[in-house]
This record gives structure tokens, C-alpha cells and sequence, in this order.
């Protein structure tokens, strides 16, 4: 086994007993960012884990049935409305590491626009907090992860050098490049997670291309690999497979204690400040199901607005078929990236379903709604990127791109797989407080109600999905492809506990402390008002990284 | 430009080993290649699993009777996803109730239909206009299946030659990565191509 995640786990890692200063719930890109750096602050800290601390050489295999449910958070979930809402690999992960171990690691920031979404188009909401005020926290992410990215980003706020330089791009990237270029689209290297040189005993990125499925290589910023183990050298504990039951609260509204079950035993851990980092289903049921006859709707409920504004990113593969061979596995997921129809485009006045292009000239993201161009059709836009699917997965995304694709034409497709590349997306999905977690009466075997998540898509969704497949076709063909096949889908979970400056619409304030409990916080997606059109692990650290100065500042004493 | 010749299942096993891939799961890859036919105990009656999957998935290298077995294994495991829709029944419940259905709709024995009738029946199925017992979602049965079948057939080692794919990367791992040195791996002599 390796020294670099194993030596914390036995005598070397310190046990805290009695009360500590924190207690963070959930070891994921929030929870491990805040471990290592409070306890680095001198804090003691209590890490508590639903999943298992795997190994990456003992645990770690390249092969999707080997791999499924192996780190994903795949208990039953029920899922209503008209977007289906899959729970399990890809959405919530469940380990030391959380959603980082199948993360594809794509580093990018949220851009300014998506903190005044209502503002700027008088939809969905705003942040309490602006970009400038997250940029430090971004930038010491992206120092501590040494993220690889491009000479400069073509898009989006100014930013300095990326640590390390780009990853290649493969056969496929260039393929869809050459199709973003006869659309006048800028296209860069993906700002990734994902090492290019050796650093801190990991190894530089091995083109596995297996990065969702565990990373074998170490390069990719899992935070079991990162921030975990300075956690631990720092002083934390990391305590694993520990399923956190309830949350304790006083009448006067502080936090005493959290409950949770570890190997048929239960555990009571005081603190001084609790921290649920559980994401954004986990968060919300922990708060519902922990109310007491002073809270009667839930811990950190007085507004009613725990569980709501559950958001996902449009995430709908396009399949494209060459005529030459892509080999569309041979590297990281999303090694090539465009973010020319990113954010509000005035010129999205019609959909383009009139052959207008809805380009506005050169780069996306014009930051604004109006501007003289008419009023868009749809608020927000979205992020292109390559993407991968190994054999197992892709026939079953395949199959939902068509209606009726079985029998012989989906046989001859899958012999056509090294023809393949996939287009993604990652479209904004804006807050819509219907869109929410609640509980059953179903509990599961640690007598914890079971979720269930409605999830509709609006006007906005609809619109601006329509406006990607027509945009992809258009790359896609511009590139080349003989036949292209789109599914519908979705991707990410963000909301549920929304962060905000009034008591009466959000759970938590701008420093993510709960406006009804003096001593809990809450730190990951499911505090965002908006989602952007980018994957959001990179947010998350920032936010993670901000609470912890704030915290260790004493500013909030 | 020629067409590219994949590795054979043969070489499949060769690269396995050349490329240290770990033990155990070089032992799932072959287990998942012995798949045969009495391996469907559960989730149905085989001959009608076995003609699903068949209608599913026609002329692979890989048997229906394997991924029917495969079906048979996985069908009430969570397999890394967590959500059920709601309003229906699980999953595990439904898989087994479809198989049933369709051998209702069959009067006692799809796999006895000719195959356009099997075609039909299972078209009413992913219309969701398939009857079943409360709960019951032909629709979301016929994709839940459809989805297992291809994910049994492209973890195979057979599919996965099928499929033109290498199989797990191990050290150096896949270093050719642009669209010439693609070219290049794929045409570089017959009888010896190297992914």
C-alpha cells in the first residue's frame, strides 16, 4: 500500500477524545479542505465519513463493474418530476474524498455574471457574496492543487498563470477543434485537476483516462491524495465509515452534539462549531430529520428553505461518429473546453432557430442581458468540453440518444465505438425553490428517513437545451461527423441550503454560518444560489477555503 | 484510409499481462467471459431472458445466455446507482415483473414468439404500453434492462473486442494520443496491431 495515503490511517493519525473545535460532516471537496486547513490553523478536528478510506493501489481498479458503488453514494433515493434526477456514480460520492475520487477534475472557476443572476436577468438569485470576494480563495485552491491549464484563458475574469501547463490534446479534442473553428468558436486546453509533473510524491498524469472511476496514477486532485493527508499531518481526524444519524440542538439553538454510528456502535461527538459538508441531499434530510419540538421543521428551517432550489448542470452527451478513429478513452474526460456560449448572450434572441448563428462576436459570456441586442431568450449559458465513456456506459447513454435504438443498428454503433467522440455540456440550470429534497416515510436501516428529490426543468432549461443541440449539431457537423446522436441528461447537484443575507429565504448567511444556530455551518454546492455553467468542485474549495479563514480569523467569535 | 484492425480476444489476454494489470482483476475479466447458459435463476425464466437479450443485442461475440446471466447476477444489486422513481416499483421488483409481463402478453411464453412478434411485444414495452401489475413501468423496465445488457456486454472482454477497446490501462498507459498517432497504431501492419 502507499505511504502517501495509509501512514495517517494507523498509529501516525491522532484520535481526539472529548470535545473538539470542530466537527465537520462529510470528507469530500469541502469537508477535506476544511480539515486541512483548520487544523493547520491549530484546530481539533473531527472528520466523520459515511464511506470507506480506499487505497488507491488496494482498492482502486480500471473497470467500471469493479468500480460501481464502490465510492458512489448509491442508496435509495426517490426521484419525481420531469427531468429524471439519477442518483448514485457520478452525482454524490460516498468516501474519504467524496465526489473528488469520480470527479474528472475539471478546474474552472465560476465567472463574475453567475453571482447576480437576478440582478443582471431577474432570474433565479443572486450570491450574497461577489466574485472578487471568492477570487483569493480560488487562486490558494488552485496553487495548492497545482492545477494544469491553459497560457490564458480565452474567456471569463483575468486570472494569473495556471501552476502547471496544459495536458495535451488528444485525437478527439482535435477533431471537435477543427469543428469549433469552422464555427469562428475559441477552444482552449481544459484547466484540469490533473498533475503534468510530479508533485508532492504524485505521479504526473498517465493517460489511464479511467479518472471517474478512481484514479490510479495519483494525479488527478482527489482529495484523498491532497488535502486528506496534510489534514491528518496537521492534526486531524479523519474518522471513516461513520454514518452520521442526527444532530443534536439545544433550545437556545447551539449545536451540542452529532450522533453518528460506526460499527455498530454509536458515537456522540461534541464541538464547538459543527460543519455538515454531506452535499446537497444528505445536507438538507440530516437538518429535517434532526428537528426537535424546538424545531419542529428541522435544524436551520425557520425559513422553510431547507431542501429547496435543489440545481443540476444540462449535461446532454452529443455523439458524434467518424470517419477515421477517435479512441475517444485515451485520456482524462474533458481535455478540451469552450466557453464561447458561456453566460447571458443578448444575441440569444430567437433560440437561433431562424439560422442565426448567436454568436456575438468572438468569445461568450457578453455579461449582461441587454445591451442593445433585444432581450434573450434564456438566462445563463453554458461550458463545452470532450468527454469519455468506457465500453459499459456507453451503449447504455448511447441507447437514450434515439428513439427505438436496439436490435441490429445498435449492435453495428457499438462496433463503431473507436469512431466516437463525445461533445459535453454543462448548461445553467437556474434556483427554483419547487425544486427541493424532502423525506418519506421510508427509513433506511439506520432509521433515517429516505429522500426524495423533485426536479423539474422551466422555460429557461428548455429554452437554452434546445439551443445546445442545435449548437453542438453545428460543431459537430462543422467537424466532420457522419452521424450524430444526442441524449438528454443532467449532471452535478448543487442547492438545498442556500446561502443568503435574509433569514427569511435562505439557510445560511454569507460567511455559511446558519442564520438559526450560532455554531453550525454549512459548506459545499448545496449552498449555492446559482449554478453557473461550469462544474462546481472548484467553488466548492474556494467556499471551503473561505470559511476556514474566516473561522480560524476568530471573526466569528 | 485502410480499416483499422483491433486486437483479437487472444491479444486481449496478452496485454493483460504485459501491462501488470492486478490479479484479481485480470481473474473478473476471464470469470466475466464463462458466463453460460443455466445462469438465469432468478429474475426470470431463462428462454424468455435469453430471447430478450437476444432481440436487445443480436449477433455480438458475446452469447445472450451470458448476458442474461449477467442480468440474472445484477439485477437487484445497486450497481452504483441510487435513485427509483417515484410512483413506481424498485427496481429490483420491476426487472423481474417485466419478464413476467411479456410472457403474459405472450401467452405464457415469449420465446416461443417468432422474432418480429418478439420485436413487437417489446416495442409495446418501450412505449410503456406493456401491462403489468400495479407499479409497473414497461417503459422504465425496458430501459432498466437495455441499460444492464449493455453494460454486462461492454464489460465482457468479448465486448469489449467488439467494441475495438484495449481494456484497462496500466503503466505507461495510453501514450499515442493524436489523431496521426491514432492513425498510426490502427494501420501499422496486418496482424500486429498494438492499442
Amino acid at each position: 500500500m502507499s505511504a502517501l495515503e495509509t501512514e495517517f490511517r494507523g498509529a501516525q493519525m491522532k484520535r481526539h477524545k472529548g470535545r473538539v473545535d470542530a466537527c465537520i460532516i462529510g470528507c469530500g471537496a469541502a469537508g477535506s479542505v476544511l480539515a486541512k486547513e483548520l487544523a493547520e490553523a491549530g484546530w481539533r478536528v473531527v472528520v466523520l465519513e459515511a464511506g470507506p478510506w480506499l487505497d488507491t493501489d488496494r482498492d482502486l481498479r480500471q473497470d467500471e463493474v469493479e468500480m460501481l458503488g464502490k465510492f458512489d453514494w448509491d442508496d435509495r433515493r426517490w426521484v419525481d418530476g420531469n427531468e429524471p434526477f439519477a442518483q448514485g456514480h457520478i452525482r454524490d460520492g460516498r468516501g474519504v474524498g467524496g465526489g473528488t475520487l469520480h470527479y474528472g477534475a475539471v478546474a474552472l472557476r465560476l465567472w463574475p455574471e453567475d453571482f447576480e443572476r437576478f440582478t443582471r436577468d431577474g432570474v433565479g438569485r443572486d450570491w450574497p457574496i461577489s466574485y472578487d470576494e471568492l477570487a483569493p480563495d480560488y487562486d490558494r485552491v488552485e496553487r495548492e492543487l497545482r492545477l494544469s491549464g491553459p497560457l490564458e484563458m480565452p474567456w471569463g475574469p483575468r486570472r494569473d498563470k495556471y501552476p502547471q501547463g496544459p495536458h495535451p490534446l488528444t485525437a478527439r479534442d482535435m477533431m471537435i477543434a477543427s469543428g469549433m473553428d469552422r464555427r469562428g468558436m475559441a477552444w482552449t486546453n481544459t484547466p484540469l485537476g490533473i498533475l503534468q509533473g510530479g508533485h508532492e510524491g504524485r505521479s504526473p498524469c498517465m493517460n489511464y483516462g479511467y479518472c471517474q472511476w478512481g484514479c490510479k496514477s495519483r494525479a488527478k486532485a482527489s482529495m484523498h491524495v491532497t488535502y486528506v493527508p496534510k489534514a491528518v499531518r496537521a492534526g486531524a481526524e479523519i474518522r471513516d465509515r461513520a454514518r452520521v444519524t442526527s444532530i443534536e440542538a439545544g433550545a437556545d439553538g447551539r449545536i451540542e452534539a452529532v450522533i453518528c454510528q460506526r460499527a455498530g456502535r454509536e458515537e456522540r461527538i461534541e464541538a464547538s462549531v459543527v460543519i455538515l459538508s454531506a452535499f446537497c441531499v444528505e445536507n438538507p434530510r440530516l437538518l429535517l430529520h434532526s428537528a426537535t419540538p424546538a424545531f419542529p421543521d428541522g435544524l436551520a428551517n425557520s425559513s422553510g428553505m431547507v431542501g429547496r432550489g435543489i440545481m443540476a448542470h444540462i449535461a446532454d452527451p452529443m455523439f458524434g461518429r467518424f470517419a477515421e478513429p477517435v479512441h475517444m478513452w485515451s485520456t482524462s474526460p474533458g481535455t478540451l473546453l469552450s466557453q464561447h456560449h458561456y453566460g447571458t448572450q443578448a444575441a440569444r434572441t430567437n433560440g437561433g432557430r431562424n439560422g442565426s448563428n448567436g454568436h456575438n462576436g468572438g468569445n461568450g459570456g457578453n455579461g449582461g442581458a441587454t445591451g442593445g441586442r433585444g432581450t434573450p431568450s434564456f438566462a445563463g449559458g453554458w461550458s463545452w468540453m470532450t468527454s469519455v465513456l468506457f465500453p459499459g456506459e456507453f451503449g447504455g447513454a448511447l441507447a437514450k440518444a434515439a428513439p427505438s435504438l436496439w436490435g441490429e443498428r445498435l449492435t453495428t454503433l457499438l462496433g463503431q465505438y473507436p469512431y466516437f467522440a463525445i461533445l459535453g455540456d454543462e448548461g445553467e440550470c437556474l434556483w427554483y425553490e419547487d425544486n427541493r429534497v424532502e423525506l418519506t416515510d421510508e427509513v433506511d436501516e439506520f432509521g433515517i428517513p429516505r429522500p426524495k428529490i423533485t426536479f423539474n426543468f422551466g422555460e429557461n432549461e428548455r429554452a437554452m437545451r434546445d439551443e445546445i443541440h442545435l449548437r453542438g449539431r453545428e460543431i459537430l457537423a462543422a467537424a466532420g461527423a457522419h452521424e450524430i446522436l444526442i441524449a438528454n441528461g443532467n449532471d452535478h447537484t448543487m442547492g438545498g441550503c442556500v446561502m443568503g443575507d435574509d433569514p427569511a429565504t435562505s439557510v445560511v448567511d454569507r460567511n455559511l454560518r446558519a442564520h438559526d444556530h450560532d455554531n453550525l455551518y454549512i459548506c459545499d454546492a448545496s449552498v449555492f444560489p446559482s449554478s453557473g455553467g461550469a462544474q462546481p468542485s472548484q467553488t466548492i474549495m474556494a467556499l471551503a477555503t473561505r470559511l476556514a479563514r474566516h473561522l480560524a480569523s476568530g471573526e466569528a467569535d | 484510409m485502410p480499416e483499422p484492425r483491433y486486437p483479437t480476444l487472444d491479444e486481449f489476454w496478452k496485454r493483460l499481462d504485459v501491462r501488470r494489470v492486478e490479479p484479481d482483476l485480470r481473474d473478473a475479466l476471464r470469470a466475466r467471459t464463462t458466463r453460460e447458459a443455466g445462469g438465469v435463476r432468478r429474475v426470470g425464466r431463462e428462454p424468455t431472458v435469453v430471447a430478450v437479450v437476444a432481440r436487445l443485442l443480436p449477433g455480438t461475440p458475446v452469447p445472450p445466455e451470458a448476458l442474461a446471466a449477467f442480468l440474472d447476477d445484477t439485477f437487484d444489486l445497486q450497481m452504483g446507482k441510487g435513485d427509483e422513481r417515484s410512483g413506481t416499483m424498485p427496481r429490483a421488483e420491476m426487472i423481474p415483473a417485466g419478464f413476467a409481463a411479456l410472457d403474459a402478453a405472450a401467452g405464457g411464453d415469449f420465446a416461443a414468439l417468432d422474432t418480429s412478434r418478439q420485436d413487437d411485444l417489446l416495442a409495446q414495452a418501450e412505449r410503456k404500453a406493456l401491462d403489468g401489475p400495479a407499479g409497473f413501468d414497461s417503459s422504465a423496465w425496458f430501459n432498466q434492462v437495455r441499460a444492464l445488457v449493455l453494460l454486462g456486454f461492454g464489460s465482457d472482454p468479448r465486448g469489449m473486442v467488439f467494441m475495438g477497446f484495449p481494456g484497462p490501462a496500466y503503466q505507461p498507459g495510453y501514450l499515442w494520443l493524436g489523431t496521426d498517432e491514432v492513425k498510426q497504431r490502427t494501420q501499422r501492419r496486418p496482424g500486429h496491431t498494438v492499442l
